[in-house]
């Protein structure tokens, strides 16, 4: 992505430079025998590093990593809203932000349409599981950085499940845990948290997130060429994944509360 | 949000479900989660208990929003936030700072969820003079505290919308000086008989409930409120009196020792803060290194094992 505008108060690069020339490798095949590249089956995700608490000046904070995903969440609530009008509910807020160094090709500093319609996203999943109307006057900011991205979807998916857990790490009251999910259809079928290879080669990708607890979905996002038919198939391998993804969040979040908790009652 | 019809059934994690609840201690449950809910977690039938803070209600039972230990008073259930801002109540003594100067208030933060106020009716004069406040006095509010400046207070009244409003009507109360404030978790601060602690080891300390400690010179007998000594001019001065070298490395000291608590997430009492001094005293150790993290952890295992 070109830098939207010089500014000349960033050490800019030089004025000319030409990309590295790599040599045209015979593309290794996405799925062999059944197995993706890193040996998982279609509908596998991932596995999941899910810890909170590692950004101390936050009022919660968590650190999520699928493979080569890696983002890392702050919430800072509930925070008094400044020279605004008096409001009955809370204010949710998400910003997303793409580390410079994030993706193949270098970002720019400035946030780009990229990181608001992410953040819309991730802040659709979230919305129905906070309780704003125990929040008066105030605002509920939730930062994310995403250090790096393979798969724009499963950095939505990967953004909420960290985004909610640093929430309930903050002690944000919330009606469930919200975990997400994405899929992408190929003519082999559906494969489950593609990565950006997988998803460049796919028909199409669809999006789930959802409140297991509850046994609701929150939010849906699906691009590309999907029927009617693959899509609901979509949400099916998906939802089925919840579980799993619900576990891992809620053991996350004992983890580290139940270690303070330990000391706090000693 | 609807209802996802094509599942079976709801996922739960932990299924928690309590039966009769007869176990007094709350210890329910104490092996596989520790007390601690998640949130969307349920916790107890709606019929037989009403629910209280930090839950909801989820057709016939009771869920839990926030990660937390649960409480029960009777048949009340609420759920404590593990983590979570400062939550005031009346008669609480907190330890604050000044943000903004506003007509004939203060805007105060106290780590609640929104900032607090001090009207200035509520302050007490210098010299401890009992009137009515003036214009003039209205015009030289700066003189009494200035944004920046911290105090301790009591917390007095709510206002409609929750933000709580304080008072320094006393003259323990009032600014702060000769001394650092070191922040903490609110939940680490236990309520105690007295806030203001003066240590054995010659500094006072004054633990606000809101989870700002103030660690201070200690002030002596005579000098005391009330006594021949106090000097009620001062009450609003911005000037440190003159603070030796043994009283500095031991103000420091006690803050080294309330900043590795609040890491390991122990609770902080002026005993624990005795103990705590007399431990590194007789341990010899250097001032620099009490945060490195083996002391910590050395400090934080002898204090559960020998004090307990």
């Amino acid at each position: 992505m070109a830098q939207p505008s010089f500014d000349r108060r960033r050490v800019n690069g030089p004025e000319e430079s030409f990309p590295p020339i790599f040599p045209d490798l015979p593309a290794e095949p996405l799925v062999t025998n059944g197995k993706r590249r890193d040996g998982r089956a279609l509908n596998d995700v991932r596995p999941i590093f899910l810890q909170t608490g590692l950004i101390s000046q936050a009022n919660g904070s968590a650190y999520i990593e699928t493979g080569n995903t890696k983002i890392a969440c702050a919430v800072y609530a509930p925070r008094q809203l400044k020279n605004a009008q008096y409001s009955d509910v809370g204010r949710l807020n998400v910003e997303v932000k793409f580390a410079p160094f994030s993706s193949k090709i270098r970002r720019a500093h400035l946030r780009d349409v990229e990181d608001r319609s992410i953040g819309q996203l991730v802040y659709q999943s979230l919305l129905p599981a906070v309780q704003l109307h125990l929040f008066p006057k105030s605002s509920i900011d939730v930062f994310i950085t995403i250090i790096e991205n393979d798969g724009l979807e499963s950095c939505v998916a990967s953004a909420s499940m960290a985004a909610s857990t640093a929430l309930a790490d903050a002690g944000i009251e919330m009606l469930g845990m919200v975990v997400s999910c994405c899929s992408a259809i190929n003519d082999d079928g559906i494969w489950l948290d593609p990565d950006t290879a997988e998803v460049k080669a796919s028909r199409g990708t669809l999006l789930l997130a959802g409140l297991p607890a509850l046994g609701t979905i929150t939010n849906l996002w699906q691009a590309g060429q999907i029927t009617s038919l693959d899509a609901l198939r979509c949400i099916d391998a998906c939802h089925e994944r919840f579980k799993d993804l619900h576990d891992v969040v809620i053991d996350a979040l004992m983890q580290s509360n139940r270690a303070k908790q330990a000391q706090a009652l000693s | 949000m609807f209802r996802f019809t094509s599942s079976t059934g709801k996922a739960r994690s932990n299924p928690v479900y309590v039966q009769g609840f007869d176990n007094k201690d709350m210890d329910w449950d104490a092996e596989t989660n520790a007390g601690i809910t998640a949130p969307g977690e349920t916790i107890v039938s709606s019929l037989e208990f009403m629910r209280g803070h930090g839950t909801f209600p989820d057709g016939d039972e009771v869920a839990a929003t926030v990660a937390g230990t649960l409480q029960r008073v009777n048949k009340l259930i609420s759920v404590k936030p593990i983590r979570s801002r400062y939550t005031p109540e009346i008669g609480d003594l907190v330890v604050a700072r000044i943000v903004e100067v506003q007509p004939r208030r203060w805007k105060v933060d106290a780590n609640g969820r929104q900032d607090a106020v001090l009207m200035l009716s509520s302050v007490n004069l210098p010299g401890g003079i009992q009137r009515r406040k003036l214009e003039s006095d209205e015009l030289q509010m700066r003189t009494f505290f200035e944004e920046g400046d911290l105090l301790v207070a009591e917390v007095q009244a709510f206002f409609a919308d929750g933000a709580m409003s304080l008072h320094t009507r006393s003259l323990r109360y009032g600014k702060l000086r000769n001394g650092q404030m070191i922040t903490v978790p609110p939940i680490l601060i236990k309520r105690l008989k007295s806030h203001f602690c003066a240590l054995t080891c010659g500094v006072d300390v004054i633990l606000g409930i809101n989870g700002y400690i103030w660690v201070s010179k200690h002030v002596k007998e005579n000098q005391q409120v009330g006594e021949e000594g106090f000097d009620a001019e001062s009450v609003y001065s911005n000037k440190n009196d003159y603070i030796d070298a043994t009283t500095r490395m031991a103000i420091v000291r006690v803050s080294n020792i309330i900043k590795i608590m609040a890491r390991y997430y122990y609770p902080i009492s002026d005993i624990v803060l005795n103990q705590a001094y007399d431990w590194i005293v007789e341990n010899d150790y250097e001032l620099k290194d009490l945060l490195n993290e083996d002391i910590g952890e050395a400090l934080i295992a002898a204090m559960s094992t020998t004090y307990q």
